[in-house]
Order: C-alpha cells, then structure tokens, then sequence
C-alpha cells in the first residue's frame, strides 16, 4: 500500500512522536506553546500592516463629526476628572486608616495585561493561549480576570505564551466563597460551573438564587460568577459578557 | 506548492473573530490534507508532509494530541486511497468523497457543527468542493 520508504518513514517518526508526546504531556504543552509563540511572530509584519493600512483609511474618513466626539469626550473628561477626585478622597482617607491599622500602605493588586493568540471564540476548546509567559512574570495557577470577573487561570507557560483553561473547562476547579462559606466548584465543560462539596463541613448548603461566589485573594475578591439552579441543583453562572480584549493576567505573590 | 502557501495562510488567518471563518479554515485543513493523500495512486513524500502539517495545525488550533491526525487518519487514508484507485472513480465523485468525509472529521472534533452550517453563511464552503474538483481535474490523472 505505501509505494514510497519515505512516507513510511515519515509515518514511523510521526507515530513515535506521537507516543513520546502522549507519555510526557509537559513536552506536548510546550511545543504548543513554542508553535504559538511562532505564529504570532510570524503575524507581526501582517498586522502591522494591516494596523498602517486601517489606520490611512480611517485618515482618509476623518470627518466633522470627529469635533463633535472630542466634545463629547471632554464632557466625559471633565466628569472623569470630578468622580477621580472624589474617589482619590475617599480612598485617601481609606488608605490613612488602613496605614493606622496594618502599619504600612494599602496594596494594590499586580496585574499584566494580555491579548490572545489564536481562537478567540472557544468554539473547539475550553482553553486559550495569551501572548505573555514566564519573562513577563507569569506563573502557573495565576488568575486571568477581565475587569473582576475570572475567565480562567494559567496552565502551563513558556518563555513568552502561557497557556489558559477557562473557569468552563472541565479542568478547572477553585475555592470560592458565598455568603462567607468555603465550596469547591468544578468547570463542566458546559455553561455552568457545579459544586463538588462544602469545604470542611458536612452541612448542606442552602443557596439562594443570585448569590454571589468570590476568591478572596490578598489584595482582591475576584468574582467567580452567581448562583443558579439546574433541575433544582445549585450551579455556578459565570458571567457571559467578557471583555476579551481586556484580558489581565493577576499574580496574587 | 498552491497547498503550501495556503496551509501557511490558513495557519496565519486562523484566530480572528468570526467563528464562521475559523470553521471555514479548519474544513480547508481537513480537505487540503485528504485531498493529499486521495489525489494519487502513489504518495510522495511531499504530499504525506503536507498532510502532516495539516493534521498538525488542525490540532493546535483544537486543541487535541499533537500527530494524532498523522497516525490514526493515515492508514484508513490509506486503504481508501486503494478503492478510489482500483475503481478509478469519476472526479466529481471522488471531490465528493473527499469533501464528505473531511466533513465526517471535522463532526468528530465538534459534534455543533452541523446546526451551525444550516446559516447561509456557511454556503462559502461549497466552493471548496469545486476547488477538490478543479485540483482533481488538473492534476489527479497522473496514475502510476
């Protein structure tokens, strides 16, 4: 059937590739993450041209209307600017009783800023890779949160990607707490998260529709999603309208 | 060389927003490597490779064990390969055939498929098929 050495050759060293790869996933994971970490190289003149070209056209359809936006925006600015001070004088005076309490200033909690490479819609798989890794500061088991909302938490990471499972994978699982209770909840591979148990208790939870379930971390609670009811067994709703280009990767170290 | 350059195209487009064109670049995988193996009696070595780094990019993008297309899909390809050859099939049927169990693949992988090709979008893919049938008209008649 296979008229050609070559091809059977090919075929041998694909099956033991294969096999080498199935037994030692790591390596798996970090060829992934390498062959990533090349497509997105490899895009950069692409979308820098794509970026320089977007950018004429919108030149060329520069309009009066942009008078009226900038208007509109320093309205907003002004506004901004009015809600900034007010806020910088409460958390001031937050901060003042934080330093009388704990001895030294309020913390603020570390983020980097992420994109993704390749699919962005989930449609196949319940994990994304980002474009920071471990020369960004990245750590396995990180969280990556869209404003306070956890999408997911870091798999594996190489040099420069990292590899991420949603709070829906079915490989995720966290600590969360509601109504100052400690679960442990499960990704499904579905829309929902479910409830494995209550951590170190044997009472049965009593939900109400709506609760919400958080990881308290040091600096921030980080929102997990709300609870729901499925044939009257209480799951976790993650919020739906994440913002993907506003993804951050948080280190609570 | 023309499945080279758009391997590599498809493996640079892949990622951007519309889930339309995402499952558009993963069914062109599935034929460019099926169309590989099937358009011949014999495989050459640069064919099996094209197929490889087909399979390979179909699972990056999905997600599954790296080389599992090349090992598992290879030696039914193969054996297909051998039916088409013997009976010596009309194109059209064997551009069908190639389109069709890209299809059947590409279920294995996301069983949603199949609701979501019901939209008029996805009638962009019949395109392929006359692709399959243009490439097997040009260059599908070379049996060894």
């Amino acid at each position: 059937m296979i008229n050609n050495k070559k091809v059977f050759l090919v075929f041998i060293i694909c099956f033991f590739t294969f096999a080498t790869l199935a037994l030692f996933p790591n390596y798996g994971d970090k060829v992934r993450l390498n062959i990533y970490f090349f497509k997105s190289n490899l895009e950069k003149p692409f979308k820098y041209l794509n970026f320089k070209i977007t950018n004429y056209l919108d030149i060329l359809n520069a309009n009066k209307n942009y008078s009226k936006i900038i208007n509109n925006l320093e309205t907003e600015n002004t506004y901004l600017k009015q809600v900034n001070s007010y806020l910088r004088l409460i958390t001031s005076k937050y901060a003042d009783q934080y330093k009388i309490f704990h001895e030294n200033s309020l913390l603020l909690p570390q983020s980097i800023g992420v994109s993704i490479i390749g699919d962005r819609n989930l449609t196949y798989n319940k994990s994304f890779i980002i474009n920071k890794g471990s020369n960004s500061g990245v750590k396995v088991g990180d969280y990556v949160i869209d404003v306070l909302n956890v999408v997911g938490r870091v798999k594996s990471t190489s040099d420069s990607t990292s590899e991420i499972i949603t709070v829906k994978s079915i490989n995720y699982g966290d600590e969360v707490f509601i109504n100052s209770r400690s679960y442990i909840v499960s990704g499904t591979n579905n829309e929902y998260l479910s409830f494995l148990r209550q951590k170190e208790s044997m009472d049965i939870p009593n939900f109400r529709f709506g609760d919400i379930a958080i990881i308290q971390k040091d600096n921030v609670n980080l929102i997990l999603g709300r609870v729901d009811f499925i044939e009257d067994q209480p799951v976790l709703i993650t919020n739906n309208e994440i913002n993907i280009n506003n993804l951050r990767v948080y280190s609570d170290d | 060389m023309i499945r080279l350059i758009l391997l590599l195209i498809l493996f640079l487009v892949f990622g951007v927003n519309s889930i339309i064109l995402n499952d558009l670049i993963l069914f062109s995988l599935f034929n460019i490597g099926f169309y590989s193996v099937l358009y011949q009696k014999k495989i050459f070595l640069g064919d099996y490779l094209i197929f490889v780094c087909s399979c390979l990019f179909i699972e990056l993008f999905t997600n599954l064990p790296l080389f599992l297309g090349a090992v598992i899909l290879s030696i039914p390809l193969l054996l297909i390969n051998k039916f088409i050859s013997n009976f010596n099939f009309n194109n059209f049927f064997t551009s069908l055939l190639i389109f069709i169990l890209s299809f059947l693949t590409f279920y294995g992988i996301d069983q949603n498929i199949y609701p979501r090709i019901l939209r008029f979008d996805y009638f962009i893919f019949f395109i392929i098929l006359f692709l399959l049938y243009l490439g097997l008209f040009f260059h599908g008649k070379k049996q060894d």
